[in-house]
């Protein structure tokens, strides 16, 4: 499912409530296209503040 | 949804974005990646870029003015169809907000939040203001 991206992410949306993007690298031209584009407020433009968590990092 | 020509012009930079970032990925294919996370990152970039580029044909469609109608199933989907109706009619914010008698910045509002914050009343004067006509039928149905 996480491999499933169409239409617009829906099995990810509906089983989720979310969607997942992956990228091998976080520094990696997908990483960077992904965190931009989330980071970019849609009515203005500008950077906005997003919330990160670092899954590699991440212990019970 | 694009809302107005300042998100529409910030999604055609997105799209650039992402068209470009698929564009380094087919000319350097990371080689030491198992076929499958890297056919996966190509497919999400790919998916949010239909994504924004379905969003730039829906704006470019309202506002070439060839959408007529549009077909509401719920209440839910009035305060976009609202907007649609806007750029549909060829109205910036700042004219719809004129021709009410209010100031720029409350249409903005309005548009930026779905018009939640918005009466019954103050919906019906803008459908007015927007020339819009609702002739679905409502269906009517015993509830036990």
């Amino acid at each position: 499912m996480f491999l499933d991206f169409s239409p617009s992410r829906a099995r990810q949306k509906a089983r989720f409530l979310g969607e997942f993007f992956p990228a091998e690298l976080p520094e990696g031209i997908t990483g960077r296209t992904f965190l931009e584009f989330f980071q970019t407020d849609k009515e203005t433009g500008a950077r906005k503040g997003i919330v990160g968590l670092d899954l590699r990092r991440w212990r019970r | 949804m694009i809302k107005n020509d300042r998100q529409f012009r910030i999604t055609k930079a997105q799209v650039a974005r992402f068209e470009a970032a698929l564009k380094e990925l087919a000319a350097s294919p990371r080689k030491d990646l198992h076929p499958a996370p890297r056919n996966a990152e190509t497919d999400a970039l790919r998916s949010q870029l239909h994504d924004l580029r379905k969003e730039m044909e829906e704006y470019n469609a309202l506002k070439s003015g060839k959408r007529k109608t549009v077909a509401l199933a719920s209440l839910d989907e009035l305060p976009r169809t609202m907007i649609r109706a806007r750029i549909a009619a060829g109205l910036t914010q700042e004219k719809l907000a004129a021709k009410l008698g209010l100031k720029p910045q409350q249409i903005q509002r309005y548009e930026a939040t779905d018009y939640r914050s918005a009466s019954m009343q103050r919906m019906n004067e803008v459908l007015r203001a927007l020339g819009v006509r609702l002739r679905y039928p409502a269906e009517l149905r015993l509830v036990s």
